[in-house]
């Protein structure tokens, strides 16, 4: 990279060329210039340092059967805190079937926009983390066709189960 | 017997290895150089701590770069070096501005510690002219200011200097013996002004 960042330099090129110019010493101001204080480093700025190279570290090291794991275990804990949440409203609801209840369950949530606006934001979010951790070699609208993938499957699977429930 | 400390180099090795932890070691040798470096260069004390963080990680990411026959202070600085001037660039910071800094000192320098052994009197002369010293610096084109640090500051050898900014040895050795006149130069005339209005 160049030195010179607005491609102008006012040196005479002349004496640029020159290699072995001997440069005058000046004691007196080499001295006063080595005792100008040091600008003091903030004690919490080598933990900060370490913390991002262990993270880019730990994340460079994960595999993919890595992964794949902790995608599946993450998608079981969601389903499960969701599953969870359906029982919550069926109890408060009176309802005798899961999947009526999961239905309208799902309706409620998906309909109200702002619900739908953090459930779509949270999908991307996620979605967009994991690509540009496991991804960030990969060009960026490469990036965004994985992605626009992951959001085809979400809406294929939410269409799915509105057919399987009646 | 002292056990001597390894090298950048041979730490460097181990951290490619794997050991990961030893960057630690890496950022303390260094942090306090850069961070200098980059705050003398910018002026700005919190954006010089960002960007110094994110030059130990670009240094740590491009660690499979890093060839080890050339000397680490060296690929170190000079990746100091290049993002600080990206920076300047996209700050739109008009690099070869003559017109520095009217205040004496900056705000995070007013705070350095004094020199030990000097009475208060001396203390306030010499944090004086410490304060005039780096308004002086800071004044200087940014081609003279940046070679000026690295040689004088973070006390990079000449040929470090070249190899860091890419520039020929020659052009290094004039650009500094300038700045040097220069700096000289400024100091002389803001002192003889201070005893002429007997500041």
């Amino acid at each position: 990279m160049a030195n010179d960042p607005a491609g102008k330099d006012p040196i005479d090129p002349m004496l640029d060329n020159q290699t072995d110019e001997d440069v005058p010493e000046d004691p007196f101001l080499t001295e006063t210039l080595s005792n100008l204080s040091d600008i003091r480093v903030p004690s919490e700025f080598l933990p900060n340092v370490m913390f991002q190279v262990y993270e880019r570290h730990h994340r460079d090291r994960l595999s993919w059967p890595q992964v794949m794991l902790i995608s599946f275990i993450l998608i079981v804990v969601s389903t499960g805190f969701f599953a969870w949440d359906v029982l919550d409203y069926m109890k408060a609801e009176g309802l005798s079937g899961f999947g009526t209840a999961l239905d309208r369950k799902l309706d409620l949530v998906l309909n109200r926009f702002e619900g739908f606006l953090s459930a779509a934001g949270s999908v991307v979010s996620a979605g967009w983390q994991l690509l540009s951790g496991l991804f960030s070699e990969t060009p960026i609208t490469v990036q965004l066709g994985i992605l626009g993938l992951l959001l085809i499957m979400i809406w294929l699977i939410k269409k799915a189960m509105a057919q399987l429930v009646p | 017997m002292a056990a001597t400390s390894p090298t950048d180099e041979e730490i460097i090795a181990q951290i490619k290895d794997g050991s990961v932890e030893l960057f630690e070691v890496i950022v303390s040798r260094y942090q306090k150089k850069l961070i200098n470096y980059i705050y003398r260069m910018i002026s700005d004390f919190d954006s010089a701590m960002e960007l110094c963080q994110e030059v130990f990680i670009k240094v740590f990411n491009s660690l499979d770069k890093y060839n080890p026959s050339f000397k680490f202070t060296t690929w170190i600085h000079r990746i100091a070096s290049n993002a600080t001037i990206d920076w300047m660039r996209k700050k739109k910071i008009d690099a070869f501005s003559l017109d520095g800094n009217d205040d004496d000192d900056s705000p995070s320098l007013k705070q350095q510690i004094p020199s030990k052994d000097l009475n208060p009197l001396q203390t306030l002369e010499m944090s004086q002219l410490k304060g005039r010293i780096e308004s002086a610096i800071e004044e200087l084109p940014f081609i003279y200011k940046q070679l000026i640090i690295l040689r004088h500051i973070n006390e990079l050898s000449y040929e470090e200097i070249a190899n860091t900014v890419e520039l020929p040895l020659g052009t290094v050795k004039n650009r500094i013996f300038r700045g040097r006149e220069m700096l000289k130069a400024k100091l002389t005339s803001e002192m003889k002004r201070e005893a002429r209005y007997g500041k």
